[in-house]
């Protein structure tokens, strides 16, 4: 129904995890596609009444009721299914992937890479892959900025836009990369971090958090964070305690069942998998 | 003064209809030492805190700034902001006030914050001898009861917590529990957040207030908003039975390691202003009335609340009136009418007078006095229907003008039905009425076709006919005659 529910493939993964391997069915409501502090819509998604919302985490559940929002439903993070989906890695971990904050789509961030870099050099024990936001990773001057660094630079690809060039492999890719590194580190706490901390990194929250031009702190905004989630800030934090607050706050221990999903996304009489419309197509 | 912002804290959020009113701003004035304030109180509340060093802690940080604003220049205060659960346990409070209870003290931000995790938390920060002043609501309370059936609110995300007390012994049991004593408790009326009337349990259960509590029970009023049925009748039904700390919406304790409560058994905040304190002494009950302005007790217009005055014993004037008339005991009724409107308390209603096992009526002193025409109406609108111009007629006067429109008095669904299903009987009575008419009615047709039928008859038979020629002839004689007697005239 909604076209951010097809950000980094989410819809994919929670479709496989459901029985359906092609492309996903509709889902009868909203998903949340990253963290944030308020009720799980993002801000530029507009609550509309009857639409129910599936988020991460009961704490979200409880912001969006206080809110107003109902038909509020916890069904917990796609990369949580993901990982329960992917049988554990052999492989050693090593090293650092960081991930410098960036803004989405029409999003500018100020901020100084340089100092960054020498920050994760001074930080970073081992090897370091930098994974670039789209927007950043297109932009050669910021891209070579790293690699100068002698930092391995990648890009985990674009999010997809409204029903177009959407990116089914996405989550993959990122939770294949995060299980390759002993640690995950960003200037801000965000999804990456917690994706790696459930993932099993060792997280990380150093550095000027850098911002966005005209930023508006929503709920309280990064002091609230920094406040709320003090543990999870500095070079070195409590992976135990980084790990709990993972599974709080992506869902990982409320995961639902595939019939449940299936109920709750309205995929319970979906036998055939109908092919997702790019709006041309509508039209 | 900027809020001091705990954790948990909920940057979206106000809490609407905080605890307040006169009767709660007497237990607050209770408050010594350094004082915290936990969850959503009204400012007039947290006004009547007399203590120079006051710390509120509320959840929404519109609240808080609120707060922050209407006090920033008071010197000893200062705004918390977030979870109960994120107070430092150290006892740093001589008095913990939490009117509001404890339902609103977590976060969305806290994960299944329990009542028992709220009241620890405010035990920790009390000192040695400190005093915690806490307020529960009831969730089978007649305000419950009696409640339409309503949607969540946005208040609440979580399931209510089974944990929290179900009755007012088993918060007795927990205070008790938790090492510390009770000194006074309450049972509040009409609302868990803004009672008019507390009451302990011991005093709502001395038989010989009964007269006084029933109008104090129809005095404290209703809550807002549409209800199942009046509970102020229910409320005094309630107290009959004994069950009136049991069915309260609220209670209220007042807890500490020791010592003596200074608070009042008993507070009713009467709508015309002036509170009433009622106390046990070796002489009795004693009350006194102090106007929520001043300090010290004042005049109100009626003498017997100038000075503390004993409460007065016996059956409330309301409830006997409402006794005779129900049980249609004329005799009784016309006794307690001529007393009552017959002597000086006849501008006072019903309610607010007692009535002595000697039969003399006796001024609670509840409400301000007025014409007898009202005072009266009130009554007639509680009694019987068909009793209404009977009384007026025992009490030798007439009631003010009144009317269906004032009953049931509040948005009350039984109130309606009862009002429904009189009129349906009205209704009935009426077309009975119209029936029974008809049938009169056709009946007479019926006599009177007979009564045709053998007038007709009867001029068929030769007695008949002879009668019919001999009242024709007169006729006709009379006829000649008038003729006979206008030509002698004219000539």
């Amino acid at each position: 129904m909604h076209h951010a529910n097809h950000y980094y493939g989410h819809s994919y993964v929670m479709a496989r995890y459901c029985g359906f391997p092609g492309d996903p069915p509709r889902i009868r409501g909203y998903l949340q596609h990253g963290w944030n502090i308020g009720d799980g819509l993002a801000p530029d998604h507009e609550y509309v009444p009857g639409v129910p919302s599936f988020v991460w985490s009961e704490r979200t559940r409880r912001r969006a009721w206080s809110m107003g929002r109902r038909r509020v439903h916890v069904t917990g993070a796609p990369l949580a299914y993901l990982l329960a989906m992917t049988p554990p890695s052999p492989e050693p971990r090593e090293g650092t992937i960081w991930y410098p904050f960036h803004g989405w789509e029409g999003q500018h961030v100020q901020g100084d890479h340089d100092r960054l870099i020498a920050d994760i050099k001074d930080t970073e024990p081992g090897p370091v892959t930098v994974c670039l936001y789209w927007q950043e990773y297109r932009t050669a001057s910021v891209r070579r900025r790293y690699e100068r660094a002698g930092f391995r630079v990648i890009c985990h690809g674009y999010r997809g836009g409204w029903w177009k060039d959407l990116d089914p492999g996405f989550l993959d890719r990122q939770l294949g990369e995060l299980l390759r590194h002993q640690r995950v580190a960003s200037n801000r706490l965000c999804s990456a971090v917690l994706y790696g901390a459930l993932a099993g990194c060792e997280p990380a929250v150093y550095s000027d958090p850098m911002q966005l031009r005209d930023e508006k702190d929503l709920f309280g905004g990064r002091q609230r964070i920094r406040r709320q989630w003090a543990a999870l800030h500095g070079t070195r934090v409590d992976p135990e305690v980084a790990r709990a607050v993972a599974v709080d706050e992506l869902g990982a221990d409320r995961l639902l069942t595939p019939a449940e999903l299936r109920a709750l996304f309205g995929w319970s009489g979906s036998r055939t998998v109908p092919p997702l419309l790019e709006p041309e197509a509508v039209a | 003064m900027i809020p001091l912002l705990l954790g948990g804290e909920m940057p979206h959020w106000s809490d609407t209809d905080p605890a307040g009113g006169a009767a709660l701003a007497t237990l607050a004035a209770a408050a010594r030492g350094h004082t915290l304030i936990v969850g959503p109180h009204s400012f007039p509340l947290i006004d009547a805190v007399q203590s120079r060093q006051v710390t509120v802690l509320v959840r929404g940080v519109p609240d808080a700034e609120a707060l922050a604003a209407r006090y920033a220049s008071r010197a000893g205060f200062e705004v918390c902001c977030g979870s109960v659960a994120k107070l430092a346990a150290v006892p740093a409070y001589d008095t913990v006030l939490a009117l509001d209870g404890l339902d609103r003290t977590g976060t969305t931000e806290s994960d299944g914050l329990t009542w028992a995790d709220g009241l620890a938390a405010l035990l920790a920060v009390l000192r040695p001898g400190g005093q915690l002043l806490l307020g529960c609501e009831n969730p089978a309370g007649l305000h419950r009861l009696l409640a339409l059936s309503e949607e969540p609110g946005s208040g609440d995300w979580a399931a209510g917590d089974r944990g929290a007390p179900a009755g007012l012994p088993q918060l007795r049991e927990r205070i008790v529990g938790a090492g510390m004593s009770v000194l006074r408790d309450y049972a509040a009326y009409p609302s868990p957040r803004s009672p008019r009337l507390l009451a302990s349990s011991a005093a709502l259960a001395d038989r010989s207030l009964h007269g006084f509590f029933s109008g104090a029970l129809r005095r404290a009023g209703t809550p807002e908003g549409p209800v199942l049925a009046d509970p102020r009748p229910v409320a005094v039904q309630m107290l009959n039975s004994d069950l009136a700390a049991d069915l309260a919406p609220g209670w209220f304790v007042l807890a500490a390691k020791g010592g003596q409560a200074t608070l009042p058994e008993v507070v009713l905040a009467t709508e015309s202003g002036p509170i009433h304190h009622l106390n046990r002494t070796s002489q009795g009950w004693i009350q006194q009335a102090t106007n929520p302005d001043a300090p010290s007790p004042v005049p109100t217009g009626r003498n017997l609340l100038d000075a503390p005055s004993p409460v007065p014993i016996g059956w409330n004037l309301l409830d006997a009136l409402l006794d005779a008339a129900r049980g249609r005991d004329l005799p009784a009724l016309r006794a307690l009418l001529t007393a009552w409107q017959g002597g000086e308390l006849a501008g006072i209603d019903a309610d607010e007078i007692v009535v002595d096992g000697d039969g003399r009526l006796h001024d609670l002193g509840l409400g301000e006095s007025q014409d007898p025409g009202p005072a009266l109406r009130h009554f007639i609108e509680a009694a019987p229907g068909d009793l209404a111009e009977l009384i007026e007629a025992m009490a030798g006067i007439e009631a003010a003008a009144g009317g269906a429109a004032i009953r049931p008095g509040v948005e009350a669904f039984r109130e309606v039905a009862a009002a429904h299903d009189r009129l349906a009987r009205e209704l009935g009575e009426a077309r009975t009425t119209i029936n029974w008419y008809e049938e009169r009615l056709a009946a007479r047709d019926t006599e009177l076709a007979r009564a045709y039928r053998i007038i007709a008859l009867l001029k068929g038979t030769v007695p008949g006919r002879a009668a019919t020629a001999v009242r024709g002839a007169l006729r006709t004689g009379k006829k000649a005659a008038r003729t006979a007697l206008h030509q002698i005239r004219k000539s």
